[in-house]
């Protein structure tokens, strides 16, 4: 846009813009066959912006796409969704980790943020949470027999803001742990959730809430160790997608984050795919974590390796490998083998043929 | 006007051209940060232990889906709609999105006498929508089958089975999952129905859901 009203206004001209001038002004007014051959597209999408009066000017290539590549620039700034709902809400972070003393406090913020279009009442509250299964499927209640972290919470901030569009809400507070409190691992979750009205009158109205998820280690003799495996896998993959999954276990008393990386070479030593993964691994659970490889290739053969780190320090798992082959391609053998098989059949059968008319003469 | 000029473009106008684009470009990859504190614009800088989009959870819905329904006489007719859910996530681990009631009480209510009652059907194992009851499914999870699903206006019992929203204080049903970062956001339709005879009282119905969306 600035070019565009820069080329309109003319007058005043200074350093770097009359330069730019000078390359929007050539004396021939005119796109060469080949331009327009090779870079219709780009021509197609500046005209679209207005531009036609100032491209019928620009002559070479490169100058199309410098001006491509600022326009890209500028609009590609910011990640935007495809049609932006009215209703955006954010929290960051979405994870904490906290270390206190027992009898102590420790000092936290949790930032709520309205990437929407509309301004939304947010109300923060504060739950217990645990997890269950394998997956990690989370729970917001307390779980029975076990103390409650949540009641630890105190905001030292109003709970409820109206955030307009675009703008943050920073709400702070504290984790104070009761004196006495045993060393270990404790869990609960500040959510930032909007209040909404029924707009409709009737139905389902939906309020929506984001997590804060509060890893707190009350400090003193814990106990941290962990186990990993990796599952196994066929020989022969013909998925589009694999699966590789690591159940990293926690026998301690306390959460560790691990980080799983994979990697994943060809033949030819080449990386086909690489991964990191970070979690929590919460105390007295096991969590399976689950990177998904899309293989490209119709077929190959490839080297799975996975680290996992955990707190004794990085373990490797046994290296693994498979041999890759998209069904199309075992259609296309079987149709091949199939047709051998057809022609050898009729190759002798000819034979035979042969061999009896022979026999008759 | 030179020759060289008339050919095409000269080094010295190259020289500019690539100057400014590559000034424009570096000039948003480098800039570094500014801290953003409470009440201001969000856009770009430092939040909390984050930058500017990296390790938060974003989650929009629509805020609500109408049901409207028109009783008939010896029928039991059913409207089916969907509200869309977003999660955006740059958690290596992905997220979860589940859903419960907002309060303990799941039945869709007038403000009077009315009520219009969960279906029996769990997530696990839904049922067929039965008239004065209201239900939810998401296709492709849990045992709801692919469907598709699509929306029903005072028309038949549909085909596809629905499950009840759980109470607040119950373990709430998982909507939609991810165990890779969700970026740009994933989309999910969450299918709401309800059916009604000829002896349903006339009203507004309401009730509340809370779609609830943590990393994993």
């Amino acid at each position: 846009m600035v070019l565009d009203v820069y080329y309109r206004a003319g007058g005043v001209e200074l350093g770097l813009m009359r330069k730019a001038r000078d390359l929007l002004t050539p004396p021939r007014p005119v796109l060469s066959r080949f331009h327009k051959a090779h870079f219709g597209g780009l021509i197609l999408f500046l005209n679209f912006f207005g531009y036609s009066k100032v491209m019928k000017r620009v002559r070479h290539p490169l100058t199309i796409i410098a001006i491509f590549v600022v326009i890209v620039t500028f609009f590609t700034s910011h990640t935007t969704y495809a049609a932006e709902p009215a209703q955006l809400i954010n929290v960051s972070p979405s994870s904490t980790a906290l270390s206190v003393e027992p009898g102590a406090s420790a000092k936290g913020i949790v930032t709520v943020i309205n990437q929407g279009t509309t301004s939304f009442q947010t109300k923060l509250t504060v739950s217990p949470y645990y997890v269950k299964n394998l997956q990690y499927t989370p729970s917001f209640t307390q779980l029975p027999g076990t103390i409650d972290p949540s009641t630890w919470v105190q905001f030292t901030s109003p709970i409820t803001a109206t955030v307009e569009s675009k703008k943050l809400f920073d709400a702070t507070y504290t984790v104070t742990v009761p004196a006495g409190t045993a060393p270990g691992g404790y869990y609960a979750v500040i959510f930032a959730e909007t209040d909404v009205p029924n707009d409709a009158g009737s139905g389902v109205a939906a309020r929506s809430r984001v997590g804060d998820i509060l890893y707190i280690t009350v400090n003193g003799n814990v106990t941290q160790a962990g186990t990993a495996n990796a599952a196994n896998l066929p020989l022969v993959i013909t998925q589009d997608q694999v699966p590789l999954l690591v159940t990293v276990g926690n026998q301690g008393s306390v959460h560790f984050q691990t980080t799983i990386n994979t990697n994943i070479k060809d033949m030819f030593n080449q990386t086909a795919f690489s991964y990191q993964a970070n979690a929590y691994v919460l105390p007295q659970t096991a969590r399976q974590l689950t990177t998904t490889w899309s293989p490209q290739a119709a077929v190959g053969i490839y080297r799975i390796e996975q680290t996992v780190s955990l707190p004794k320090g990085e373990e490797k798992l046994p290296i693994k490998w498979v041999v890759v082959v998209k069904p199309w391609v075992i259609l296309v053998l079987i149709a091949i083998i199939i047709l051998i098989i057809l022609t050898l059949l009729f190759m002798v059968g000819r034979r035979i043929q042969k061999g009896k008319e022979s026999h008759h003469i | 006007m030179t020759g060289k000029q008339a050919k095409g473009i000269s080094l010295q106008q190259f020289a500019v051209i690539a100057a400014m684009t590559i000034l424009t470009a570096l000039g948003s990859l480098l800039i570094p940060p500014s801290v953003v504190t409470a009440n201001d614009t969000y856009g770009s800088g430092s939040y909390g232990s984050c930058t500017y989009n990296s390790c938060g959870i974003t989650f929009s819905a629509d805020a609500a889906v109408s049901l409207n329904v028109t009783p008939a006489a010896g029928l039991t007719q059913c409207s089916v709609a969907s509200a869309t859910v977003q999660v955006q996530t740059d958690s290596s681990t992905g997220y979860t999105l589940s859903m419960t009631d907002t309060d303990t009480d799941t039945t869709l209510n007038d403000g009077g006498s009315g009520s219009i009652a969960t279906t029996s059907g769990t997530s696990a194992s839904p049922t067929a929508l039965t008239a004065g009851k209201w239900g939810y499914r998401v296709d492709g999870i849990n045992g709801f089958g692919a469907g598709p699903t699509s929306a029903v206006s005072s028309g038949a019992v549909p085909s596809l089975n629905f499950a009840a929203v759980p109470a607040s204080n119950t373990t709430p049903d998982t909507i939609a999952s991810s165990s890779v970062a969700a970026n740009p956001a994933v989309s999910t339709n969450v299918w709401f129905g309800l059916c009604i005879n000829a002896t349903q009282r006339s009203g507004n119905y309401t009730d509340s859901v809370t779609y609830t969306a943590v990393v994993n």
